[in-house]
């Protein structure tokens, strides 16, 4: 496997990974910013 | 309804959407994406906000093919001063009866990017730069940017422009400031009136964590609205180029919500002269054009206050710019970069509290900082 193809599959699996991690921390509802102001 | 774009059902769809061939044409995916916009809002907010969002693109968008092909006079520009004059009154209505308004159109989400959308695209179609209506009907309609921008432009829509090397980085990007400004968040004061008093350092932290939280936030799901963009072969105008890192005010605004700034600039500080009409007509079009800005968020006084105060800040930036007068240059020596930053870090956390709290949650926060 090349470089090129390491780095984007790298990146492809951070993506997940932080994706994972957002609906576990960041689907529970409270305060947050966008709620209060209504952008 | 921003709760939606994280969601992968709707990557998904818009992976589909992007597969679909625009060699010949990009009709065919225009009118698909198109009907997934309309939906996804019907899906989330109901029959009568998805009808009142068509009929507004297709105002918007019949008036702008009309002011594509008329001939030039006095009918044509009677026509173009309507139609902006309405998307002006349909925002103005939005924002002063905006809690009367969402009780009816229920989870509408807010008019303002419709309203400025709708603005550019009668715009461009006055300088019969637009291309026809499916893009123009995109430029009102396209559903993850009528959330909450970037304030696209119709050329946005009109062709395709691939940049799928991206996709995956704005994903990396907007899904770890969303978790970053998750983390600032409960650090943000709310309820000030309800709080008990607490120590000036609490008011401190909850003021840089305001700065982030708003940051992150908003960075982040824009992103995200980026990165579905380019899913389906259309590149919307960046939003955010690490605003925090800005070495004056005006430099603030060309990497804080830059498309908001580049269209304030466009279509009103510009028309109004800019900076060609002498110093003292630079700031007071400076101080309109940020009022404006701030109205735009809504008509409570601290939007207002929030848009003057850039506005002030922006002047005397002018004021000292004309005078050759540059102190922080003159007085940091060579540390005068990271002082510049930390100082406009310092003014912009200032407005994020005029930004987010009413006028007397202001004062009780300011005492708060102080110890009184």
């Amino acid at each position: 496997m090349n470089r090129r193809r390491l780095k984007s599959l790298g990146l492809a699996l951070l993506v997940l990974g932080l994706w994972a991690l957002y609906f576990a921390i960041c689907s529970a509802p409270t305060g947050a910013a966008f709620v209060y102001v209504d952008f | 309804m921003l709760e939606f774009i994280p969601l992968p059902g709707l990557w998904l769809l818009f992976l589909l959407l992007g597969l679909i061939p625009a060699g010949r044409s990009l009709l065919p995916r225009q009118i698909a994406v198109l009907l997934a916009s309309l939906g996804i809002l019907f899906a989330a907010t109901g029959w009568q906000t998805c009808a009142f969002y068509t009929a507004l693109g297709l105002i918007a968008v019949g008036a702008g093919e009309w002011l594509q092909r008329a001939r030039e006079g006095a009918l044509r520009r009677t026509v173009f001063a309507l139609s902006v004059g309405g998307m002006v009154g349909v925002l103005v209505v939005y924002l002063a009866f905006r809690s009367y308004v969402q009780k009816y159109f229920v989870g509408l989400p807010s008019l303002s990017y419709l309203a400025f959308r709708g603005i550019a695209l009668l715009a461009s179609c006055r300088a019969r730069s637009a291309g026809g209506p499916a893009a123009g009907l995109l430029q009102m309609l396209f559903m993850p940017a009528s959330l909450t921008g970037p304030i696209t432009r119709v050329e946005n829509f009109m062709a395709e422009q691939r940049d799928d090397a991206r996709i995956l980085k704005r994903m990396a990007a907007g899904f770890a400031m969303l978790i970053g400004g998750r983390l600032a968040n409960p650090y943000v004061l709310d309820r000030l009136a309800e709080t008990a008093r607490l120590a000036p350092w609490h008011y401190w932290l909850g003021a840089v964590a305001n700065s982030f939280d708003l940051y992150l936030t908003f960075a982040g799901f824009s992103h995200l609205i980026l990165g579905l963009g380019l899913l389906v072969g259309f590149r919307l105008p960046d939003n955010f180029n690490n605003p925090y890192l800005a070495t004056s005010i005006g430099d603030f605004w060309r990497r804080w919500h830059i498309s908001l700034s580049f269209w304030i600039r466009d279509y009103l500080y510009i028309p109004l002269g800019g900076s060609r009409k002498g110093l003292a007509r630079k700031c007071l079009n400076l101080m309109f054009a940020m009022g404006i800005c701030g109205a735009w968020h809504g008509l409570e006084s601290h939007y207002v206050i929030w848009g003057l105060y850039h506005g002030a800040l922006l002047s005397i930036e002018s004021l000292l710019s004309a005078a050759g007068w540059h102190p922080v240059t003159r007085l940091a020596g060579p540390l005068y970069r990271p002082v510049k930053i930390a100082i406009v870090f310092a003014l912009a956390t200032f407005g994020w509290i005029l930004f987010r709290y009413q006028m007397f949650d202001v004062v009780v926060y300011l005492k708060g900082m102080v110890g009184r």
